[in-house]
């Protein structure tokens, strides 16, 4: 019955939300215009403070009614107070409400900073890619307002916080929406600096045979300046508020450190700063092998020797920003595995940065040789039939070959130490969930590639014997076939290894079962402590106090 | 086999892998074309993309069939090419190969699969764009012809100047 009843006063809070702030927006825009901010007069804007003053008087009373009505479940002196603060219904409409005002928040800057670098630019055309300059108050009011209403809710979550520990999702809800902040932060701060480092080589060597206009010049450097800028802020600051968790006192620090949120933020860093690693570098090889596997005309007839060293120097510049967060991210996963209480910590940071990189390297080295052997398909039977296209080998070998080699490469070089680890211990490592994780997603990802793959060949094959008119011969058929022979020798290779660690399980789990277990005596304990004790510190504290023979398990 | 070793099997066939797919793209180079039968629709299209590839818009024209040529003439057909040459349409390039399939009959309907590959993108998000057309085959005296007003493989409908 509570549930039901906080679904709908969150929901009805969440909804009146909208609308208020919507109409604030609109208000402030009009206020702002009035004021000369962004073109200037309130003519023609009466249609607006009209819009604007019903939304307000229809979302304020309301909003403040439900929202009331939420706050006044937190109320100290109300017996279901704390169970009002840990309901996840709660936790979900905060996270909720954090990540759509700071999405919209970030447009809002990111437009506003666009037009303030476009100040020193040549400003392009009103009606380029659908540009108007006429939005910087609507912009400046939607980062007034978002900022407020987002400070709003961060003064609220903290209070929650402050009194007293979160679990479940209570705890894990608003973690997600701040290390997806930071995530997302990161990931288009890296992204936009790439931009950024591309114009700034178009810049350097000029694109043969096109005419970049002062248009796109402007408006993408502006576009990925103002990205950059108002996304590192965004990193930072998220990154920053969740590093100051773990210096907090009381349960917020052991909370956060323990946090399998905090883990999976690094491995998705280490995720993404390893592919972008392979992309970049693999674009540097290729252009590096365009002119040499004389593909040059396949790609595009125009290019000239600046094209090529501008390829170059962009991918691999792109490249540092990525390896240096990779880096980073994996050094302090394992900094803080080390320092964790618990000593399995550092294992399963190294299984989950050693398997997380294994397989990104181990998707480009799959995808290339794929397009590799669909390829000498491809030349074998089909060569013959065609006419033309004398440079589509070569551009496709261009292509895949540093995918396969680069991604080769890097799965070498962290599944050789995963190996090394499985024959160190191999019921160990057979037991790990990462590892079989890890083996389960390859099984699965390239079984659906054989399936898909198997599949279109035997439509191909059906047709052909029914006589039906498909066209295409077996150039149609060589990168399927080609896919299927890679992802067919991957699922082999790790299903494989999965059937000899169930087998080691098996054999493990029997003799553990064959061992007669020590009977021991065992009494089940509660620690009780102030609310914002340290319960990870008292455990310690007891566990150094136990006499020999004696453990305490949670 | 210890894994180690299967490991340095895995390397070592990728490797080979790449190095033969090297040797034979730089070594198979432009493939000579198929030889079909002098008489069969095959080759009929195939002489009259080989045509195009040539410039040679009189002979192309000559591999339609006589009701489209009854519908527009030879100078017409040739401003129609030039044109389509023109608007930077070359019917053959490095990044662009046609693939002529098997001729298939149903009734006194004979048709030719011809597939247009082109390659656009690059990097991971390099692909290839395939489209196959039909194209009808009809017999007369000096053999199989296109029964279709095309300009390359391009339907097109071919107005006589006023």
């Amino acid at each position: 019955m509570q549930t039901v009843r906080r679904l709908y006063v969150y929901l009805l809070s969440g909804i009146t939300l909208g609308f208020l702030i919507y109409g604030l927006i609109t208000l402030v825009e009009v206020a702002l215009s009035a004021l000369g901010v962004g073109g200037g007069g309130i003519g023609g804007r009466l249609e607006q403070l009209s819009l604007a003053a019903a939304l307000i008087g229809v979302g304020l009373p309301v909003w403040a009614i439900h929202w009331w009505f939420a706050e006044r479940g937190l109320d100290p002196a109300r017996p279901n107070a704390e169970e009002e603060r840990r309901s996840t219904v709660r936790a979900l409409y905060v996270t909720v409400v954090m990540i759509v005002l700071l999405s919209v928040g970030a447009f809002a800057a990111r437009d506003l900073v666009r037009e303030f670098a476009l100040g020193f630019l040549p400003r392009p055309q009103d009606d380029f890619y659908g540009y108007s300059s006429a939005t910087t108050a609507r912009s400046l009011a939607t980062l007034v307002v978002t900022a407020a209403a987002w400070g709003y809710h961060v003064a609220i979550r903290r209070r929650d916080l402050a009194r007293g520990p979160l679990e479940g999702a209570a705890a894990w809800l608003p973690r997600l929406y701040v290390y997806g902040a930071t995530l997302t932060g990161l990931m288009i701060t890296l992204q936009a600096f790439g931009d950024l480092a591309r114009y700034a080589g178009e810049t350097l060597w000029p694109v043969s045979g096109t005419d970049y206009t002062g248009d796109y010049r402007s408006y993408a450097f502006a576009e990925s300046l103002s990205l950059l800028a108002v996304w590192t802020i965004g990193w930072i600051g998220h990154w920053w508020y969740a590093g100051r968790l773990l210096i907090a006192a009381g349960w917020r620090a052991s909370s956060e450190r323990a946090a399998r949120l905090r883990l999976a933020f690094f491995v998705s860093v280490i995720l993404a700063g390893a592919f972008s690693v392979i992309r970049l570098t693999a674009e540097a090889v290729r252009a590096v092998l365009i002119p040499v596997l004389d593909a040059t005309d396949a790609i595009g007839g125009n290019l000239g020797e600046t094209d090529l060293v501008r390829a170059v120097a962009v991918a691999l510049v792109s490249a540092v920003p990525w390896a240096v967060a990779w880096w980073l991210h994996q050094r302090w996963m394992h900094e803080e595995a080390l320092a964790a209480d618990d000593p399995s910590r550092e294992a399963v940071a190294t299984r989950l940065d050693l398997h997380a990189v294994a397989l990104v390297g181990l998707a480009f080295a799959a995808v290339g040789t794929g397009w590799l052997v669909g390829l000498l398909i491809d030349i074998a039977m089909g060569g013959p039939r065609t006419l033309g296209g004398s440079g589509f080998w070569r551009a496709e070998l261009a292509n895949f070959v540093p995918y396969t080699l680069i991604g080769l490469a890097v799965w070498v070089w962290r599944w050789w130490p995963i190996q090394a680890r499985h024959q160190a211990d191999p019921p160990a490592e057979a037991a790990s969930t990462i590892r079989r994780s890890f083996l389960l997603v390859i099984l699965a990802a390239s079984v659906i590639t054989s399936l898909g793959s198997l599949a279109y060949v035997l439509y191909r094959l059906f047709g052909s014997l029914l006589g039906a008119n498909i066209g295409g011969g077996i150039l149609e058929l060589s990168m399927p076939l080609g896919a299927l022979v890679a992802a067919g020798a991957v699922a082999l290779y790790h299903g494989l290894a999965l059937r000899r660690d169930l087998a080691l399980r098996a054999a493990s789990e029997a003799e553990q079962s064959a061992t007669p277990v020590e009977e021991r005596s065992r009494r089940s304990l509660v620690l009780l402590g102030p609310p914002d004790g340290d319960s990870d510190a008292a455990l310690g504290a007891l566990r150094e106090a136990l006499p020999p023979g004696f453990t305490l398990d949670e | 086999m210890s894994s180690n070793r299967s490991l340095l099997a895995i390397v070592a066939g990728i490797l080979a892998l790449v190095a033969v797919t090297v040797v034979v793209v730089l070594v198979a180079g432009d493939p000579k074309p198929q030889e079909f039968p002098p008489d069969s629709a095959e080759a009929a299209v195939q002489g009259y993309l080989g045509a195009w590839n040539e410039r040679d818009i009189p002979t192309a024209y000559a591999f339609l069939s006589e009701r489209v040529r009854a519908s527009t003439s030879l100078e017409d057909y040739q401003r129609a090419a030039d044109e389509f040459l023109t608007y930077g349409m070359p019917p053959n390039g490095p990044d662009r190969r046609i693939s002529i399939g098997d001729a298939s009959s149903e009734g006194d309907r004979t048709v030719v699969p011809v597939t247009v590959e082109e390659l656009y993108g690059d990097g991971l998000n390099q692909n290839v764009s395939r489209s196959t057309r039909f194209l009808p085959m009809v017999r007369d005296a000096g053999g199989w012809r296109i029964d279709e007003t095309l300009v390359w493989l391009d339907p097109t409908y071919i107005e006589h100047p006023k």
